[in-house]
């Protein structure tokens, strides 16, 4: 277990601050705790934490302009948390930097997962394509740009491919689709979803043993997919 | 006189004058879908088309149509003396016009109250969203957290607290939403004779721990018995002492005087916190309405004053908000006393005069 990672939680409800930091500390996880987003920026500059998690429901300032002010200074992941039905807030947030999120109420295994995907983002490269990823039951060798499950190579097209490789080598963490239609059709389309739509309906044609109920590649309803590995 | 209007079933007809004749429902079925088709001036008999003369019980009964520009929207029945076709027009437009105000009237409201209900619910959600999810979290993270092998008593024990507070407080949510509901479908007071001490002492009770970190100093003059909805009035108190929990400064003192007087028994609760802005005074009672200060710190629901002012309204009885000359808000909390033979009040909600 990666321990004494530091984390930086950011809730202004006392009762929040009162369960979720000792479970985190339970973890093995050094936790700062602010109740501001003034306080979260000073600590952010003071204790140099390894993750924040940040409740987009702050008193002083907004959520999402908290994560745009993380980032100008600062790459440290970060787990929002936010209220269901707010889900524009939380894919701007995805789109403004944060890592992930979790809604409220939400349980400890959840938010604990999140937080250790986020913090893996940072000590893999995400950007190397070399090497070969393995997913309970598929394999992607991104060398040979090949795949197989079960024993079985299937067929993918250039397109399956990389969306494949895109959401694997970011594994078991959301990507908002604006992130994914940038990331694989450029710029120009990210307003067009239909294309992802299609393309994901094809790619899990191929890997998904039951492609109307997938098992790795989960939408994430209004905010986009993630591949889960079953790794963490 | 009548005037005869189509309703989906048949004919709504309101009469009026000495003589009132039975009318035929085809018969004015047959005379409107005459009108409807027709719209002209017959010069031979000086009258519009659309005009129909019939004999009714041996009376001569002239039917005219009732117009809106030009679409027929009833008739007008006339027998008795003679009047001019052209006066009889007339009439009937100006009728026409009065009914055609009032649908419209009646539909705005219908409107006006569709819009507010919606506002009210989507107000609603807003209000319990943020005050369930908290709670919830809290409590479903802190009884895992309990069941941790490496737990210090201390912890442990803090762990607990912080579920019994929660759960506490998902109680006193509930407890507003029954309230609320209760004013919605209409509450009566019920009046029986009970020493104001009692009230207060009652009223504390059902604050509990929300006050625990404020000094309350109470002082009732004269203690007098009085009659009045004791249970109503002290969860009106209770919702106005959590009010001033909520916003006065821990450690500081709220005051709550009583006196009983000719006009009932009045209670004025005094804090020591930032007063009212004076753009709020005026909305402090609204449903959900939150000061800056609570929003700020994502507390309240906006329910407790909406709530207290209802109870209190429902036995007759007033409450409004101002602030003190030397600063802190300032509420007053008036109920009269209740006549032993009086009839139960009206469930109301209105504002004071």
């Amino acid at each position: 277990m990666s321990t004494s990672a530091r984390i930086l939680l950011v809730d202004d409800e006392p009762a929040i601050q009162r369960a979720v930091a000792p479970l985190l500390r339970s973890r093995g996880y050094d936790v700062e705790v602010a109740g501001t987003a003034a306080d979260a920026l000073r600590l952010l500059a003071q204790a140099a934490p390894d993750l924040i998690v940040l409740d987009l429901g702050l008193p002083d300032i907004e959520g999402t302009e908290v994560c745009r002010r993380i980032r100008q200074t600062s790459k440290v992941p970060i787990v929002v948390l936010s209220a269901r039905g707010a889900e524009e807030d939380k894919v701007q947030a995805l789109d403004l930097g944060a890592d992930d999120y979790v809604t409220k109420p939400f349980g400890p295994a959840e938010l604990l997962a999140r937080i250790r995907v986020a913090l893996r983002r940072v000590a893999s490269d995400p950007t190397a394509v070399a090497g070969v990823f393995d997913a309970s039951g598929l394999t992607i060798d991104y060398d040979r740009r090949r795949v197989v499950r079960d024993g079985l190579e299937l067929r993918l097209t250039p397109k399956e491919f990389e969306l494949l490789s895109l959401l694997t080598r970011q594994h078991d963490r959301v990507l908002t689709h604006r992130a994914i239609l940038k990331a694989i059709w450029g710029a120009n389309a990210v307003d067009q979803p239909e294309h992802l739509w299609t393309l994901v309906a094809q790619l899990r044609r191929k890997i998904e043993p039951d492609p109307t109920n997938p098992r790795y590649l989960v939408s994430e309803p209004w905010v986009g997919y993630r591949f889960v590995s079953g790794q963490t | 006189m009548a005037i005869a209007l189509p309703n989906p079933s048949g004919w709504d007809i309101t009469s009026a004058g000495a003589l009132t004749v039975a009318l035929d429902h085809r018969l004015l079925s047959s005379a409107l879908a005459a009108a409807q088709t027709t719209l002209e001036f017959d010069a031979a008999s000086r009258t519009y088309t659309g005009h129909r003369e019939e004999d009714v019980d041996g009376r001569r009964v002239r039917l005219v149509p009732l117009r809106v520009g030009t679409r027929p929207i009833g008739l007008l029945a006339a027998s008795g003396r003679p009047v001019e076709a052209g006066t009889l027009d007339a009439l009937g437009g100006v009728v026409a016009l009065a009914i055609e105000r009032t649908a419209l009237l009646q539909e705005r409201k219908a409107a006006e109250r569709t819009r507010q209900s919606d506002e009210l619910k989507s107000a609603l959600l807003a209000s319990i969203g943020h005050d369930l999810r908290t709670p919830l979290t809290a409590i479903r993270v802190a009884a895992a957290n309990l069941q941790e092998e490496g737990l210090t008593a201390t912890d442990r024990d803090e762990q607990g607290e912080l579920i019994q507070s929660e759960v506490a407080r998902l109680a006193r949510l509930f407890q507003n939403l029954m309230d609320m509901a209760r004013l919605d479908t209409g509450v009566t007071g019920e009046a029986r004779r009970v020493h104001p001490s009692e009230v207060i002492a009652a009223a504390r009770d059902q604050v509990g721990p929300a006050l625990q970190h404020h000094r309350l100093d109470v002082a009732v003059e004269p203690d007098l018995p009085v009659r009045l909805d004791p249970r109503l009035t002290a969860s009106a108190l209770a919702h106005v002492l959590e009010n001033a929990a909520q916003y006065a400064p821990e450690g500081s003192t709220v005051d709550v005087r009583a006196s009983v007087s000719d006009e009932g028994l009045r209670v004025v609760v005094r804090d020591r916190g930032p007063g009212i802005p004076p753009a709020e005074l005026r909305h402090v009672f609204d449903r959900f309405f939150r000061g800056d200060a609570a929003r700020a710190r994502n507390s309240g629901t906006g329910m407790g004053l909406w709530i207290a002012r209802g109870f209190l309204a429902a036995q007759g009885g007033r409450l409004w908000a101002g602030n003190a000359a030397d600063g802190g808000a300032e509420f007053t909390l008036v109920v009269p006393t209740a006549d032993d033979a009086a009839a139960p009040f009206a469930p109301v909600h209105d504002p004071p005069a």
